[in-house]
């Protein structure tokens, strides 16, 4: 599963991008950000460290500030995290996207289940001949 | 009137010429990363100063029509959604001010991360926040707007 994902995941993210259309430009990001929730999901490490700039400004649903190297540890040393994206949307500024929607999270915390939805915006930029995130703040979602 | 209005009509000025020093800018030399993070600065302390004075001009300037703003709640709004929200008689601002800023230049777009400080009244109820919030930029025709906003009270 790991190695589709990071097949995957270097075939979109590396398409060149200079002709893209508004419209591929977004769907290539959506495709992202789906292989990055089951990246997240299987803790595929791999797959994720080519997803992020090494300088992501990263905002957790917990509101931890967090650099990619953290990002990859914790991912690394939660426990199994069930991940659902839904109501996905992109919109394209020149060379960047963003891509914004609902995560659903679903795991046990200090052996307690939990259940945690947020909305996600995520930057994406166009560098060399593929997509890059940027930054990533998730909000927790308040009724 | 006209004293209300005062504070509206400099921010709009201080903002329009902004705006027209980086259409200047635009056509001269490349701005370096530091004139960039200056000029970036100065756009989202106009950004929370409108926000507190519901100065709808000066922020339909600073803001990009497919803006997508994610308020600290979690809640998506467009632009327009946005501006209106600033005139809801059940959320007021009082003061909103940032406290500390972060800029991350990428070419044609610039991330600030930082936290903002928050008093007002919620349905008749005072309340004092402090969030952090990332703010996406694109430079578009030789002009800096915002185009994603986004927000989190959960600070850890």
């Amino acid at each position: 599963m790991r190695t589709i994902i990071a097949l995957l995941i270097l075939t979109l993210a590396t398409c060149p991008n200079q002709a893209q259309s508004r419209n591929e430009a977004e769907s290539k990001v959506l495709a992202l950000e789906r292989l990055w929730g089951e990246a997240a999901q299987f803790r595929d490490i791999k797959a994720l460290e080519s997803l992020f700039d090494d300088s992501i400004a990263y905002v957790h649903i917990d509101g931890r500030l967090m650099t990619k190297a953290e990002v990859l540890a914790d991912t690394k040393a939660v426990s199994a995290v069930d991940i659902v994206v839904d109501s996905s949307v992109a919109r394209t500024h020149g060379n960047v996207v963003i891509a914004t929607g609902i995560l659903h999270l679903k795991g046990v915390e200090n052996g307690k289940p939990y259940q945690r939805s947020g909305r996600y915006v995520d930057t994406w930029i166009a560098r060399g001949d593929g997509w890059i995130c940027v930054s990533s703040m998730t909000t927790p979602i308040k009724r | 009137m006209n004293t209300l209005l005062a504070p509206t009509r400099i921010c709009a000025l201080l903002i329009g010429l902004l705006c027209a020093s980086q259409l200047f800018a635009a056509n001269s030399a490349p701005d370096r990363d530091e004139d960039i993070i200056t000029t970036l600065v100065g756009l989202e302390r106009s950004k929370f100063s409108a926000q507190q004075q519901k100065d709808t001009a000066s922020l339909n300037a600073l803001l990009d029509e497919g803006l997508m703003w994610v308020d600290q709640n979690g809640m998506l709004l467009t632009k327009a959604a946005y501006l209106a929200s600033l005139h809801d008689a059940h959320h007021t601002i009082n003061k909103i001010v940032p406290d500390s800023m972060t800029v991350r230049v990428s070419a044609t777009v610039a991330i600030v991360i930082g936290i903002y400080d928050e008093t007002g009244l919620e349905d008749g109820h005072a309340f004092h926040r402090r969030c952090r919030f990332i703010d996406t930029w694109a430079r578009k025709k030789g002009k800096w707007v915002c185009v994603a906003s986004t927000a989190t009270s959960t600070i850890s």
